[in-house]
């Protein structure tokens, strides 16, 4: 097996804003989520960083490391990669 | 292999059936498929149960053995086939199997699920593990989500619109009109899906199937003992299954769910028919652009054309192909587990010229057609009268 890096840069190759989400993300709601097809060729899903702009097709995004939501009682936070447009 | 025919079935009502568990369902589903079969449970050898998340819904797991009890079957062997929303379909396929094998001779396939005890929130969670969970569902992507990225993209390509998907569910509700069974007995039309809440976009409330209650009931034996109990058996022609990704990011394409496409291919061919010499189909549409789908992928219409046939009426009962006469998951109701065995139960009624106001005229052969998640499972049977 060899380890490939990713440049993090794709495009939106679908979209949806999720307005009834699961309990986890009670407080996040609405977000919107992509399928995004990184420059390199694999498709990832994961959520898309409006910055003021409106998710389209095409639209180029860049990931970025981001707060995912915050379980319990104890406030545990979770992280993962988010797109955000460009 | 022997030839295996469906000889009884039976159907609860399906919707919100606060006054009724899990129990009750399956009795009442699974005595009437013993009288239509007219058959005593002494006399069942085998009994595939087809549950997907009874234990998320009502913390009840070990439900094949629980139907078995249920039914008065004594002893009888029994095995849970949980495959996501494709679990009945699943389920029947295991039966088919182990009678055409000549292991068994007469088998009961059962399917239910009890999901309206929890909030739509504990649902939609429950529903997603259907999904992968570690990319899709940790990500708060729900069902409503992965099939609106589909939809999305479909649009995309091929310029479908919101009001064609919207006629998906006017033409459903219209047929569960017409069966007493159904969740849904109530017309509605394209204004009011377009104006209902929107989930997930392009999705909304109206495009998407029920949360219900509901179980269904069927019973197998070899063709040539048929007769034996039943005047009217419905041979099973072929039974077909295939999988893909769970992760929807993983296909090469989100606009066709290929495990729909290796399992029609496959059920027409052993069947030695092709899509035109169908009559009536019960597809899996858990979402409005999910029967868009359907229809291209089972290969009734070209990629990018369903969308409008439905539309035009095309689909529409005793049009050119009627398509889910019992309303579909969206007017008859989707209670997951139940769903496969009743769009069997629906063709062999339609194939005995049982379906009463919403019978197709002249109906000879039936398909049904069961997905899993976001099309990492697809079952798909033919079916023919056997008289």
């Amino acid at each position: 097996m060899e380890e490939k890096q990713f440049s993090g840069n794709g495009v939106i190759h679908s979209f949806t804003k999720i307005r009834v989400p699961p309990d986890t993300f009670k407080e996040e709601a609405p977000y919107d989520i992509g399928i995004i097809k990184l420059d390199e060729g694999p498709m990832v899903e994961g959520h898309i960083l409006e910055n003021g702009k409106e998710p389209k097709i095409g639209e180029k995004v860049k990931v970025a490391f981001r707060r995912m939501y915050v379980e319990g009682d104890e406030d545990l936070i979770y992280y993962h990669y988010k797109f955000e447009m460009l | 292999m022997r030839d295996v025919a469906v000889i009884g079935v039976g159907l609860t009502k399906f919707g919100e059936r606060w006054s009724s568990g899990l129990k009750e369902l399956l009795a009442e589903a699974g005595i009437a498929a013993l009288e239509d079969a007219n058959i005593s449970s002494n006399d069942i050898e085998m009994l595939y149960g087809g549950t997907m998340a009874s234990g998320r819904f009502i913390g009840q797991e070990h439900t094949a053995a629980l139907m078995a009890d249920q039914l008065g079957f004594k002893n009888t062997p029994a095995v849970r086939i949980e495959n996501a929303c494709a679990s009945g379909g699943s389920a029947l396929r295991q039966a088919y199997i182990s009678v055409a094998s000549g292991i068994h001779d007469i088998v009961v396939v059962g399917g239910v699920e009890k999901m309206t005890d929890v909030t739509s929130a504990e649902a939609s969670t429950a529903l997603g593990g259907a999904g992968d969970q570690e990319w899709e569902l940790f990500q708060g992507i729900t069902f409503p989500g992965l099939y609106a990225l589909i939809a999305k993209r479909h649009m995309y390509e091929y310029g479908t619109t919101e009001e064609q998907l919207a006629s998906v569910a006017v033409k459903n509700h219209e047929n569960a009109c017409k069966n007493q069974l159904a969740q849904f007995k109530k017309r509605i039309s394209i204004e009011e899906v377009m104006k209902s809440k929107m989930v997930s976009d392009p999705l909304k409330l109206l495009d998407c199937s029920p949360i219900s209650d509901g179980a269904a009931v069927a019973v197998l034996a070899p063709l040539d003992k048929a007769r034996k109990y039943n005047d009217t058996p419905i041979k099973i022609l072929s039974s077909s299954q295939a999988s893909d990704t769970l992760r929807l990011a993983e296909r090469d394409s989100l606009t066709e769910l290929k495990a729909t496409k290796i399992a029609s291919q496959l059920a027409y061919k052993h069947a030695k028919l092709e899509p035109k010499d169908i009559d009536v189909v019960e597809v899996h549409d858990c979402f409005t652009i999910a029967e868009i789908l359907a229809m291209e992928d089972l290969g009734f219409y070209k990629k990018g054309k369903a969308a409008q046939a439905i539309f035009d009426g095309e689909t529409a009962l005793n049009s050119k192909l009627s398509v889910n006469t019992s309303g579909g998951l969206k007017g008859c109701g989707h209670p997951v587990g139940a769903t496969g065995v009743k769009q069997a139960a629906e063709i062999v009624w339609q194939l005995r010229g049982d379906a009463k106001d919403r019978q197709v005229k002249g109906a000879e052969i039936g398909m049904t057609h069961n997905v899993g998640g976001s099309g990492a499972t697809a079952v798909v049977h033919i079916f023919e009268r056997a008289d």
